[in-house]
């Protein structure tokens, strides 16, 4: 065995499972980011830098390939939403990153590595030029290529040769300029011959692709196309005068052919693979050959290499790692050092460093390192004939454990150019962790089987595309013995999967359309801005014209066609599908009294933009099918914990209502099945609906039977509100027995289960003598919060709340003077609050400038339009006498008396007490956010000092125009 | 000014007044008859700021308020006199307004039936200039929203789609709904 092999096969069983084979994987293991992100050799080939994602930051590592040692360069927190968008070493002591901000422009900026210590120091230095790093041009230090922008409302870019100095101190005078910079290039190739330029252009459906020589230093257009079946990609220069371009223009297959620029005409072919596309190529200019070339076979990318030594390294890492898929990510031309990236259907794949003359691979980091400790399924790909010869390519995934006996059939969406691979994919893995097997296949339409096979399936919407699939279908149940057939799909995958069940009603028992499209000549009519022309020719190239034979393939109008149950999932933000697609086909299954269910996800497009929704999504698919085939559970040790986490995840949205729409039966059935598993937080939950009369008839010795069960189950939300029930005698509108011990017992029990807030609570009872003796220097210690890093909560939630209470305290009766005045000394050491005796008076007011929807609006008091997101009130200076004009804090009473009615007739009021600051001009206002508020009348405000003196008070009246 | 330039301008300012119909959207479901060569309009508005008016134009023109035009989603029934109209004008609460100059922003009213012509979706961006104008077919909601909130208004009445471009889910679910009462 050679050395390479050895050191994998040490890696190999470090990652061994700890679970077995038929284990169910949880959503939450599976639907996450992977941690290991990217690794980029240095120009020097002694470093490597990764991307790291943890749950809670993103981290850039330093890795040192002669010592083995790791240095975080950066660390970004992910909570505030930002991520790194780009990362590439410009040189051997700089990393050029891109950040990207959820909220704002992306930040720029090169990390400037010392290595001169013992630990290399990174400096981040940021660069306020927009534009981009055209070449990093490695083989010039401290020089890249740059594109600045100096377009204003279109982007324009003027090409420079900067200094990384010159870069970060906007310095773009002493820079040198590239003479006659393509004006509206919309992207310039980096890499090829010194002197000679190579960029692109775009202009609606034309393309056109250009080329600075080196010779005349001018601009030439040497390739343009209207066409969108021609592939013409650039790939290097050979020599002087001929390029090797990837493309399909004279062949049906993207293949790599000479491109000569002298007389812009298509030269000899160089490579073209008999049945797939080439995806990507590298030449090698100095040499003037072909280093390799990438394409999709069964599913799997595949890299030729054109040279011996390339080869026998390739062989040696396929050997290595059997049945894995190998890829160079990172390497420096002509050195031994390689990043390498290793993965498969079954995983999701490792990064490595490996060394050509040493051949020794040494792991950098797995991506995904929980899934280590699981063994995934495996995909078979097989192809069989359809027609006329004509073959098509599918993957097939059996679970490696039980067989549940269903088949998910799993067309892809497009359908045009795009296409399924052989790879890890966390929603195959969590079906066949279940026991589903799972089919795709590449039908007619699918990308890179060249041009004819890609444009043999427009237009065929439940036609050739369907029957592609039927015919897998048939292939694998001629192998396999599947009990049930389902189908499942995004978009037109959603499309297919009903049309399958249309055309074959006897064949399949379930149906799950996700983000689908269902009428098709609405595609057409979506809405007004969809009927220009340029978006109806778009539409026709994949669906084909317009007429009424669209409708004959439409599920919405083969609707009693529908025979199995169906479980329809839309975004309500989709601008591809439309939700009225999905809607519309839930209107007439409805009318039919069609098996329906159906999410329709608030706030999403084109799919769940969240790994919480998929895990919330696949979670009530594998629950749907269940259901519906009536299917045991998945066996294994997790499955009760898979299960209750599940039935959680699904009756919080039905309970909560924020993503999908509010369903209190269906919470109520979610959550009981999760408290059959023991979950407390379930178990108090279903005290709810006991306590509300939602669903179930309202019963409050039923909830508090429910909330005591949760309590005992160790759940200290359950405890706590236990707590507040027995120390005020209410359960939201019911009326109980007050029992101040036994409240006090659950607030102790709450804070035992480590309820973050209980401790106030308990402080509360302390101070007032509520269920246990009074001890108000206790009751001050437990106020005091000391240190915020040891907090168990959320530091100003935990403040905020703790505020509240000691306004509850100060305000409550029963103190001696002594006791008051330890309060209020807590209230000045604690909470800032000076003033509780002085005479607080006002020294100035006005109504403020009104704002309504982010523009201010002079307003009166008389005249404000009730509209929602008005702001009215006062700015408002208070002052004591005893304050000598400092900035001090005090609490006062505010009520707000708003023109709406309760039920009973009296006027709705607002009360809070709130801390101010004398001396200061405080805002005191009212904004319009509900339904109810927007009435004419008068709004009066009115400030109390803690003696209920008034001491200021206004008035203001709204309009409805 | 001269005297015949102030006469010109006071009877444009009354002629173009007078055409103008402020319209509110109905909010009970009583079916008063419509006059006859009346029907009416459903539309959807969801924006993300308040609107000043909408106005439209054609066979009559009318001006949609702001009472129905708050920031928000909500559907608007009017009256209207069968024929074709078109979007005019939109103004928002801030100081701008666009004008919507295109055959896509047509639509038709037709008589005795209840014209569901789209969801009009606005968009503005900071502080700006910049909006953004759609007007989606959401016909099933729309459906579902008058079969929920119209019943009367309903009754005996079809509903047709009159937005821009053709569509036929009104016609088909009508088939469907007289198959089902057979």
């Amino acid at each position: 065995m050679n050395r390479l092999g050895i050191s994998l096969l040490i890696v190999i069983q470090v990652a061994f499972s700890n679970f077995t084979a038929a284990d169910p994987i949880s959503g939450k293991t599976l639907f996450r980011n992977p941690e290991a992100y990217s690794f980029i050799l240095s120009p020097n080939s002694k470093y490597v830098a990764g991307h790291f994602n943890y749950d809670d930051e993103m981290v850039v590592v330093l890795y040192d390939l002669k010592t083995e040692k790791s240095y975080a360069l950066f660390s970004l927190d992910t909570e505030i939403g930002i991520n790194i968008s780009s990362l590439k070493w410009v040189d051997t002591n700089s990393l050029y990153v891109r950040l990207r901000l959820k909220f704002g422009n992306d930040r720029v900026g090169l990390v400037q590595i010392d290595f001169s210590g013992e630990v290399p120091k990174p400096q981040f230095k940021t660069i306020i030029t927009d534009g981009y790093i055209v070449d990093p041009m490695p083989s010039v230090e401290g020089k890249v290529l740059y594109a600045k922008n100096v377009g204003r409302d279109k982007k324009r870019y003027k090409l420079y040769v900067v200094t990384e100095e010159q870069l970060i101190n906007a310095d773009f005078a002493t820079a040198v300029e590239i003479d006659n910079t393509l004006t509206d290039a919309d992207y310039y190739y980096p890499g090829f011959l010194t002197g000679e330029m190579i960029a692109s252009t775009t202009d609606g459906d034309v393309r056109s692709y250009w080329h600075l020589s080196g010779q005349t230093k001018r601009w030439a257009k040497f390739w343009s196309s209207d066409n969108v079946e021609h592939r013409f990609v650039p790939v290097g220069m050979l020599n002087a005068d001929t390029m090797a371009v990837l493309s399909n223009v004279n062949s049906d297959l993207v293949s790599l052919y000479e491109f000569n620029l002298k007389n812009n005409t298509f030269g000899k072919l160089l490579y073209q693979q008999p049945r797939y596309d080439i995806l990507n190529a590298e030449t090698d200019p100095v040499r003037n050959v072909i280093n390799y070339v990438t394409f999709v076979d069964h599913g799997r990318i595949v890299t030729k290499y054109f040279t011996d030594k390339d080869q026998k390294n390739h062989r040696l890492l396929q050997k290595a790692f059997p049945g894995k898929q190998v890829h160079v990510v990172s390497s420096n031309d002509s050195t031994e050092h390689k990043i390498i990236f290793v993965f498969g259907s079954d995983d999701p794949g490792s990064f490595y460093y490996f060394n050509t003359k040493t051949l020794i691979a040494r792991i950098l980091a797995p991506r995904n390192p929980e899934l280590e400790h699981y063994k995934l399924a495996k995909s078979d790909v097989f192809s069989n004939d359809v027609e006329s010869g004509q073959k098509i390519e599918s993957i097939l995934t059996r679970p490696r454990g039980d067989s549940n006996g269903v088949l998910i059939v799993m067309p892809h969406g497009g359908p045009i150019g795009i296409r399924d691979y052989d790879f890890y994919s966390p929603e195959v893995q969590y079906l066949a962790s279940r026991g589903y097997s799972i089919l795709s296949v590449n039908f007619r339409g699918s990308s890179g089987f060249g041009k004819r096979f890609q444009k043999t399936g427009v237009g065929q919407f439940g036609k050739i595309i369907e029957q592609d699939i039927t015919r897998a279908v048939g292939h694998v149940s001629e192998k396999y013995d599947f009990k049930y057939k389902c189908t499942m799909g995004t978009s037109y995958g959603g499309y297919s999967a009903v049309m399958l069940a249309i055309e074959h009603p006897l064949d399949y028992q379930c149906i799950i359309g996700m983000f689908g499209v269902y009428d098709l000549p609405l595609l057409f009519n979506a809405s007004n801005l969809k009927l220009q022309e340029d978006y109806q020719k778009r539409i026709s190239r994949i669906v084909g014209e317009l007429d009424d034979s669209l409708k004959d393939v439409s599920p919405f109008y083969l609707a009693d066609r529908i025979k199995a149950p169906l479980l329809l999932i839309a975004g309500d933000q989709d601008p591809i599908a439309d939700i009225e697609q999905t809607n519309r086909l839930k209107y007439r299954l409805q009318q039919r009294g069609a098996k329906l269910e159906h999410l329709f996800y608030k706030g999403s497009g084109h799919g769940l933009q969240t790994w919480y929704g998929e895990r919330h999504l696949y979670a009530y698919i594998d629950d749907f099918i269940r259901r519906h085939l009536r299917l045991n559970n998945p066996s294994g040790d997790n499955e009760s914990s898979i299960r209750e986490e599940e039935s959680l995840i699904i009756a919080d949205e039905f309970y909560s209502g924020n993503r999908i729409d509010k369903d209190n039966s269906l919470a109520l059935r979610y959550y009981k099945k999760a408290a059959g598993y023991g979950n407390a937080r379930a178990i108090f939950n279903v005290g709810h609906f006991y306590r509300d009369g939602h669903v179930v008839k309202s019963d409050p010795e039923m909830a508090l039977d429910w909330y005591r069960k949760a309590s005992d189950a160790g759940y200290s939300g359950a405890s706590y509100y236990l707590g507040q029930i027995y120390a005020t005698g209410k359960m939201s509108t019911h009326t109980l027995q007050a029992d101040p011990e036994l409240s006090y017992s659950f607030y102790q029990l709450a804070d035992k289960q480590k309820h973050v807030y209980a401790i106030f609570n308990i402080a509360k009872a302390l101070c007032t003598g509520s269920g246990v003796s009074k001890d108000i220097a206790r009751c001050l210690t437990l106020l005091t919060i000391s240190d915020p890093e040891s907090d168990k909560g959320d530091f100003d939630d935990k403040k905020f709340h703790r505020n509240s209470i000691a306004v509850e305290i100060l305000t409550s009766d029963g103190y001696t003077p002594e006791e008051m005045e330890k309060i209020k000394a807590f209230f000045n050491t604690e909470l800032g609050v000076s003033t509780f005796d002085d005479k607080i008076k006002v020294v100035r007011s006005h109504p403020f400038k009104s704002i309504l929807d982010g523009n201010v609006t002079i307003v009166t008091r008389s005249s404000i339009p009730a509209v929602r997101g008005a702001r009215f009130g006062d700015n408002i200076m208070f002052t004591t006498e005893e304050s000598d004009g400092k900035i001090t804090k005090a609490l006062v009473k505010q009520v707000w008396t708003t023109p709406a009615k309760n039920q009973d007739g009296t006027l709705i009021t607002e009360t809070k007490y709130r801390f101010i600051k004398l001396n200061m001009l405080q805002e005191l206002s009212y904004r319009l956010d509900y339904d109810w508020e927007r009435v004419e009348g008068v709004w009066k405000v009115e400030v109390f000092s803690l003696d209920d003196e008034l001491i200021f008070e206004d008035r203001f009246k709204t309009r409805l125009k | 000014m001269n005297l015949f330039r102030l006469n010109l301008f006071v009877f444009l300012l009354l002629t173009v007044s007078g055409c103008v119909t402020k319209v509110s959207s109905i909010k009970r479901d009583v079916d008063a008859k419509l006059v006859d060569g009346e029907g009416y309009l459903l539309l959807a508005v969801d924006t993300s700021i308040n609107l000043d008016f909408i106005h439209i134009t054609g066979t009559k023109s009318a001006r949609l308020t702001s009472d129905d035009l708050q920031k928000g989603s909500r559907y608007i029934l009017i009256k209207l006199p069968a024929g074709n109209y078109e979007f005019n004008k939109i103004q928002l609460s801030n100081v701008y307004n666009y004008s919507m100059k295109s055959d896509i922003w047509r639509f038709e009213v037709k008589e005795n039936a209840v014209n569901y012509i789209g969801n009009l979706m606005v968009r503005h961006y900071d502080f700006g200039s910049r909006a953004y104008f759609e007007l989606i077919n959401r016909s099933s909601f729309a459906l579902q929203y008058l079969n929920a909130e119209f019943p009367n208004i309903l009754n005996g009445r079809t509903v047709e789609y009159g937005g821009p471009g053709e569509d036929d889910f009104f016609s088909t679910v009508r088939i469907n709904d007289s198959e089902g009462s057979k």
